[in-house]
């Protein structure tokens, strides 16, 4: 009798926390839908938040160039990221003998848990001045914000893509080497093939983590709420105008709903992502 | 035997090329540090006069306010995680608290801090303080919790829960005598690697923690972390000596880091050990 | 589900009860960061000297604090600005100013030494956007400024630009120390900072003949105010914090005369 009542009681225990939790995260994308709710309900909404001007003391909410930045800055970094990550996963999962495997697998977890400040004040001194004798002007712009995400994201693409490459099961790949197929054979027709949804979800994975950055790209990326000219020109995303005005609009002023409008942009790609990635899943 | 490794070896070479100059940012930081790094720095507080001090009211801050979030939502976490892997039988992925879980741990923290302070400061009227800074990292974290423990259960075999289950042992014993202790090992690892990422967190905290140390400590009392006092050191920082403080501080809470992964690793294996 | 949100606002009014009760001598100081290096000095030497108090100072700049202190989330706000009723809802307040803040023009390193005002307000709109047309070298100008809600901007804006906005290709830092690091680093960099101290690295720039001199700040036009801010009157324990922090000899440490 008491098993049965204990039983409920877990039953009831593990429903009422999973309904908080998912009470919990939805209420916190509600909260930002309802504090963007005045900008979104305003005449010409969209086409006013996708111009190019962005002067909130003159109602001028154009977060088109945050977008552009937010969209450039985790691409550029990712096309930058990608093939050393990749390649740091073939050497990690293929070429290292597996004595040192797990070793190599756990530092690189532990690399990804290096604060973003630590990042971003790598990129104020190292960045930054090698921008600005390339290209001139300031230095502070989307190619450094690019160039310091990128090395912040190498490790977890490493370690997501070492994983996803261990994943394949390994009579696959000594099936493909007994058919005389070289290594790089196995690794091009085999191996990626085969592990190809898993380092889509992980590449996903990345681009949320680049899309959700603020210190790190804050420090380095110069904050210019103009279009940017290009690589070389400052410029600012999402996250670190976010950042930059959160105090000009505290909670309970009007213009707060700016704020909520960009993140509410960044929630929502996020769970665009969350819904490709959930695709890709379900093919494995 | 290396014929056809063409591509391998260039995959190392460029790997290598990436560490290297990952090893660049690691040595850089430690050479600006490593003078600083003090028995003194670590074990007073900073001198807000002269500028420099130590950062001793800093660690507590940060071994507090993120052991505290790790300790109430480990659990919580584990609890959600037990009711999609052992009462519904099986974790849908892409079902409702799957969706809601990978949306919510892509919330950025800036976003997190800004609802927290919503509501427990304007709301609940809480201080800035450890308190509302630990309610900040807890609501970070419980979606990561959830993650990281669906991960151990799921690589629990399902054949420990059957056989549990074909002795008559009750779902609730199953759990706890057989699936628990069995993804423990999982667990802990995970464990680690969550007080590690929440340790490195600023941008929430600035906003919900407070800026400052006070000389007397308390829940309600101001909570400014390692990762805050490395922000505030390169932004607002006076003193000659910032940059070499602010490099001391951040190599503090990388070796802090390392350390928790480090335990964290060597308690999972000896876990592992112990359970074969 | 119910009982568990349920449950949480137990939880939270508990604490908040408890937090009422048990500790009457917190006070709570949100607002600009541009005094914080002083407040955090003056804020440790007073808890130090009067055992119960705890201070705790809370960034988010003067908007934010005036908002939150008219509010009651916090019991006072740091502000380079004087308050709206737009922020405040007409909730009165009291103020103490804790001391004159100079602004100084910055300017990389080699570049000119001297402007007019209507130079430097043209440089600042992006009107003028090399430095030849000032009498400097030929190269492009690099507008370092601070975001829309940092009090020294409204204060360039007021006194430099006549109420027009800095261009918006300037670049945006968050804090004194970073303009003055993205001067001193960029070449053509152009920027303002609040400080008492003659920054080092940076070319102090002399408006209209007039230069600062670290030992008669006082003959300088160009200066914010932060203001310490309450809601009228105040406990005891908020008027001793005020009093205590506007009368500290060492603030001139700190650039504030």
């Amino acid at each position: 009798m008491r098993e049965r009542w204990r039983e409920m009681m877990m039953t009831r225990l593990t429903w009422a926390l999973s309904g908080a939790f998912v009470i919990m995260g939805l209420g916190l994308m509600a909260s930002v839908l309802v504090g963007s709710w005045p900008i979104l309900m305003a005449p010409h909404s969209l086409g006013r938040l996708l111009s190019p001007l962005w002067d909130p003391l003159q109602g001028q909410w154009g977060i088109l160039p945050f977008i552009v930045g937010s969209s450039v800055v985790t691409l550029l970094a990712l096309c930058l990221a990608v093939p050393f990550a990749l390649a740091s996963a073939i050497s990690v999962s293929r070429m290292l003998p597996p004595v040192v495997r797990p070793h190599a697998t756990r530092v690189l977890a532990a690399l990804t848990a290096i604060p973003s400040v630590v990042f971003g004040w790598w990129g104020l001194q190292m960045v930054v001045p090698v921008v600005r004798n390339l290209g001139g002007g300031s230095g502070f712009s989307l190619l450094a914000a690019a160039i310091v995400l990128a090395v912040m994201l190498w490790p977890t693409l490493s370690f997501l893509f070492a994983e996803a490459l261990q994943s394949v099961s390994p009579s696959y790949v000594d099936a493909s080497l007994a058919l005389g197929a070289t290594p790089d054979q196995t690794l091009v027709r085999i191996l990626i093939p085969c592990a190809m949804p898993q380092l889509i979800n992980a590449f996903l994975v990345a681009v949320a983590r680049g899309l959700g950055e603020t210190m790190a790209v804050q420090m380095v990326i110069g904050g210019q709420v103009a279009m940017p000219q290009g690589l070389l020109s400052p410029g600012a995303t999402l996250t670190t105008q976010l950042l930059t005005d959160a105090a000009l609009y505290p909670p309970g002023t009007r213009g707060h709903a700016a704020l909520d409008v960009m993140a509410l942009a960044l929630v929502a790609a996020m769970a665009i992502l969350v819904r490709i990635s959930a695709r890709w899943r379900v093919g494995t | 035997m290396n014929q056809g490794r063409v591509l391998h070896w260039f995959a190392l070479l460029v790997a290598l090329g990436a560490a290297i100059v990952f090893l660049g940012l690691l040595t850089d930081t430690i050479r600006e540090g490593l003078p600083h790094l003090t028995w003194q720095f670590l074990t007073t507080a900073p001198d807000e006069r002269r500028g420099g001090g130590g950062i001793a009211p800093e660690i507590v801050n940060t071994v507090v306010m993120v052991g505290g979030a790790l300790l109430v939502t480990a659990p919580l976490g584990l609890v959600v995680a037990i009711y999609q892997a052992e009462w519904q039988g099986r974790v849908h992925d892409g079902g409702v608290i799957d969706q809601v879980r990978a949306t919510w741990l892509s919330v950025p923290s800036v976003v997190v801090g800004f609802i927290v302070y919503r509501v427990a400061v304007a709301w609940w009227h809480w201080p800035l303080s450890l308190a509302t800074g630990g309610l900040a990292l807890a609501v970070m974290n419980w979606p990561v919790m959830v993650t990281v423990s669906i991960s151990a259960l799921k690589r629990v075999p399902h054949a420990y829960r059957e056989a549990s289950l074909a002795l008559g042992a009750t779902r609730f014993d199953t759990v706890r005598r057989v699936v628990l202790p069995a993804a423990l090992a999982e667990l802990i690892d995970g464990w680690g690697w969550a007080l590690a990422r929440l340790a490195g967190e600023s941008a929430a905290l600035i906003i919900t923690a407070g800026i400052n140390v006070s000389a007397h400590w308390s829940v309600w009392g101001p909570g400014e972390t390692l990762a805050v006092y490395i922000w505030y050191v390169r932004t607002e920082g006076v003193g000659a000596d910032a940059g070499g403080v602010a490099a001391a501080t951040a190599l503090t809470l990388m070796m802090f880091i390392a350390v928790t992964l480090w335990l964290s690793g060597r308690l999972a294996d000896w876990r592992r050990r112990a359970g074969h | 589900m119910k009982p568990g949100i349920g449950l949480m606002w137990l939880v939270a009014r508990g604490a908040a009860l408890l937090l009422g009760s048990a500790i009457p001598a917190h006070v709570s100081i949100m607002g600009s960061t541009s005094v914080l290096p002083y407040l955090r000095a003056a804020s440790a030497a007073f808890t130090e000297a009067h055992f119960p108090y705890r201070l705790t100072l809370g960034g988010g700049g003067s908007i934010a604090g005036l908002v939150e202190v008219s509010r009651g989330r916090v019991d006072m706000a740091v502000s380079d600005i004087p308050p709206t009723a737009d922020w405040t809802h007409g909730v009165p307040l009291c103020h103490q100013p804790l001391g004159r803040q100079p602004i100084l023009f910055i300017a990389h390193p080699g570049l000119v030494t001297d402007l007019s005002r209507g130079q430097l307000k043209n440089l600042l709109r992006g009107r003028i956007d090399n430095w030849s047309a000032v009498g400097g070298p030929k190269m492009p100008v690099t507008v370092v400024s601070r975001p829309l809600a940092s009090g020294s901007l409204r204060v360039v804006e007021t006194q430099v630009l006549d109420g027009h906005r800095v261009t918006p290709k300037a670049i945006v830092m968050l804090s004194n120390g970073a303009v003055m690091a993205a001067v001193r680093e960029s070449p053509g960099g152009l920027g303002f900072v609040e400080s008492g101290r003659a920054p080092t690295g940076v070319t102090v720039l002399g408006i209209d003949h007039r230069r600062f001199d670290v030992s008669r700040p006082e003959g300088w036009p160009y200066y914010a105010v932060p203001t310490l801010y309450w809601r009228c009157p105040g406990n005891d324990s908020i008027r001793t914090v005020a009093h205590y922090l506007a009368s500290q000899p060492f603030r001139r440490e700190f650039g504030l005369y």
